[in-house]
């Protein structure tokens, strides 16, 4: 078994605890490595024999699930919106958008001909639809951008 | 509070943060190092510090620096400590 065996063997069980999305979870494990890594030569660096020295630095961090354990607990507090996946609440205010932009467009060619009275009320229900669609639009772009602001 | 304190000297990595915490209180505070990094997280994500990666020695590690909100957070608890102690030495005093 090499020296390094016991930091290998940690981390696994680091891992198989650490139920996080893949980018947080890479970066977690990175820094516990290094970590692990940092205090075994600092050991060392004082005269403990390296195995020894792996040792103490494991001790130090703690149990493997207790140290996943307070990743989680973060994780749950602040989600991960830092990916594409934070604009999918403007689909919704899109999706009511853009077909009333393409309604209201489609009205404005009655035009060339005139408008009956009802045509005119038709048209002023399309204007008031895509109003309220692109409030709504940039509302939610307002509200993402201020969450993502807020975590950044 | 502290770790925001022990960033104060400069930018530095989680272990040398939680080495430097132990050096100032000269070994007696130990910060339990599997909760430095979550912590560390959370105040990344309200902040108070910025985090950056580094290639040293073939290595890719990640250092941590005092933003200008951590800044201010700093000098609000440290102020808000200073009036905590106050009142305890005082109302130690009153019982010496």
């Amino acid at each position: 078994m090499s020296h390094d065996e016991p930091i290998k063997a940690y981390m696994r069980s680091v891992r198989s605890s650490l139920h996080l999305p893949k980018k947080q979870r890479l970066r977690v494990l990175e820094e516990i490595e290094n970590h692990l890594n940092d205090g075994a030569a600092a050991h060392m660096g004082l005269g403990t024999p390296r195995k020894q020295a792996i040792t103490l630095a494991i001790d130090e961090l703690g149990p493997p699930d207790e140290v996943a354990a307070g990743f989680i607990e973060q994780g749950a507090r602040a989600p991960d919106r830092t990916g594409p996946t934070r604009w999918l609440p403007m689909l919704v205010p899109l999706f009511l958008f853009v077909p009333a932009v393409g309604l209201l467009a489609w009205s404005l060619t009655w035009y060339s001909g005139g408008l009956t009275i009802g045509e005119q009320v038709v048209q002023r229900t399309y204007v008031l639809r895509a109003l309220i669609a692109a409030a709504l639009s940039c509302a939610a772009y307002l509200s993402i951008r201020r969450a993502h602001s807020d975590k950044a | 509070m502290l770790l925001l304190a022990a960033l104060v000297s400069g930018p530095a990595h989680g272990y040398a943060l939680s080495a430097e915490l132990r050096r100032r209180s000269d070994g007696l505070l130990a910060i339990v190092e599997g909760s430095l990094y979550p912590a560390l997280h959370r105040l990344e994500a309200a902040g108070l510090v910025a985090s950056s990666t580094e290639t040293a020695d073939g290595r890719r590690r990640r250092r941590y620096e005092l933003t200008a909100d951590g800044k201010a957070a700093l000098d609000e608890e440290m102020r808000s400590w200073e009036m905590f102690k106050r009142c305890v030495d005082s109302v130690l005093e009153k019982i010496a």
